[in-house]
C-alpha cells in the first residue's frame, strides 16, 4: 500500500527533478492511479496539479481497478481424488508400486499435452489415465481375492 | 527344479528390458503393442515378486513430475527369457531334432 499511496509530489520535493523526470514518474504510476473521485486524469492534468502546488491529499491514490484480471481457475491435478481413495484403501506397497506410478504417468502425458496446447488430447489422456487406474486397481483387487481363495483352499485341503 | 513360466506380457517386458537396459513403465508401454498402461505396473510388480526384474527410484526428477521407477531384468529374468526363447525355437524346429 505504501507505494500506491505515495504522493506524486514527493519526487519533486526530494531532489528537485526536471519536468521530464516528473513526467516519467507520472508515466510509471499512471497505470494504477486515479484521483479520489475515481476519475482518471491525464498526465498533463497531473503535471498541472504538481506545478500548481496542489495539496498532497489530492495525490493519495487508490489502485486502479478498471480492468479486472481474467479469473484463474485453480484445480487439483488429474487423479487427485483417485489417489486419495487408493491411499486410504490399499497397502503402501500396492500404492507406491502400482497405483501412484499409473497416475504419475498420466500426469506426465497430460502436462505434455497441455504444454503443446492440445486440450483435446489432454482430455483424452485424462480419461484413458482414469481407465488405466481403475483397470490396475481392479487387477490388484482381483489378485488379492484370488490369493485369499488359494490360501483358504490350502487351509481347508 | 521348477522351470520358470512366463506369460506373454512378462516375456515382452523381459525382451524390452534385455534389449534396452533400464526402462520405466511408460517407456515400456510406448515401446510395445502388447503392454497397456493399466496393467504394466501390475505385471512389473508380479515380476519383481518372482525375481525377474528389479527396480530403483530415479535419483533426479526429470522435471516433468516426480522421480520415476526404473526397471531392469535380473539374472534370473534373463535366464528365464533365454530359456523361453530357446524352447520356442526348438518347438518351431529351428534347431533340428529334439534332445530327449
Amino acid at each position: 500500500m505504501g507505494d500506491v499511496n505515495r504522493p506524486v509530489r514527493s519526487a519533486r520535493v526530494m531532489d528537485e527533478p526536471s519536468i521530464e523526470d516528473v513526467r516519467r514518474y507520472v508515466m510509471e504510476l499512471r497505470e494504477r492511479l486515479v484521483v479520489p473521485q475515481n476519475i482518471i486524469v491525464s498526465n498533463e492534468q497531473l503535471l498541472r496539479w504538481i506545478d500548481a502546488d496542489t495539496p498532497d491529499e489530492m495525490f493519495h491514490r487508490e489502485p486502479k481497478r478498471l480492468q479486472q484480471p481474467e479469473p484463474v481457475r485453480v484445480s487439483a491435478p488429474p487423479g487427485h481424488t483417485l489417489l486419495a481413495i487408493a491411499e486410504f484403501l490399499c497397502s503402501e506397497r500396492t500404492f507406491d508400486e502400482i497405483l501412484r506410478p499409473t497416475i504419475d504417468d498420466m500426469r506426465r502425458e497430460y502436462n505434455q499435452a497441455l504444454a503443446d496446447d492440445r486440450r483435446a488430447k489432454a482430455k483424452w489422456v485424462r480419461m484413458r489415465g482414469t481407465w488405466s487406474f481403475l483397470a490396475a486397481a481392479g487387477m490388484v483387487a482381483f489378485g488379492s481375492v484370488g490369493k485369499l481363495v488359494v490360501r483358504v483352499w490350502r487351509l481347508i485341503g | 527344479m521348477d522351470i520358470p513360466r512366463l506369460s506373454p506380457k512378462e516375456a515382452e517386458v523381459l525382451r524390452l528390458l534385455i534389449a534396452n537396459g533400464e526402462m520405466y513403465g511408460l517407456q515400456l508401454v510406448t515401446s510395445s503393442d502388447v503392454l497397456k498402461r493399466g496393467t504394466v505396473y501390475v505385471t512389473l510388480s508380479r515380476m519383481a515378486e518372482k525375481g525377474y526384474v528389479e527396480s530403483r527410484q530415479e535419483e533426479v526428477s526429470p522435471g516433468d513430475g516426480p522421480p520415476r521407477r526404473l526397471y531392469k531384468a535380473t539374472g534370473l529374468g534373463v535366464r528365464a527369457y533365454r530359456a523361453l526363447e530357446h524352447a520356442a525355437r526348438l518347438f518351431a524346429g529351428g534347431e533340428g531334432a529334439w534332445a530327449m
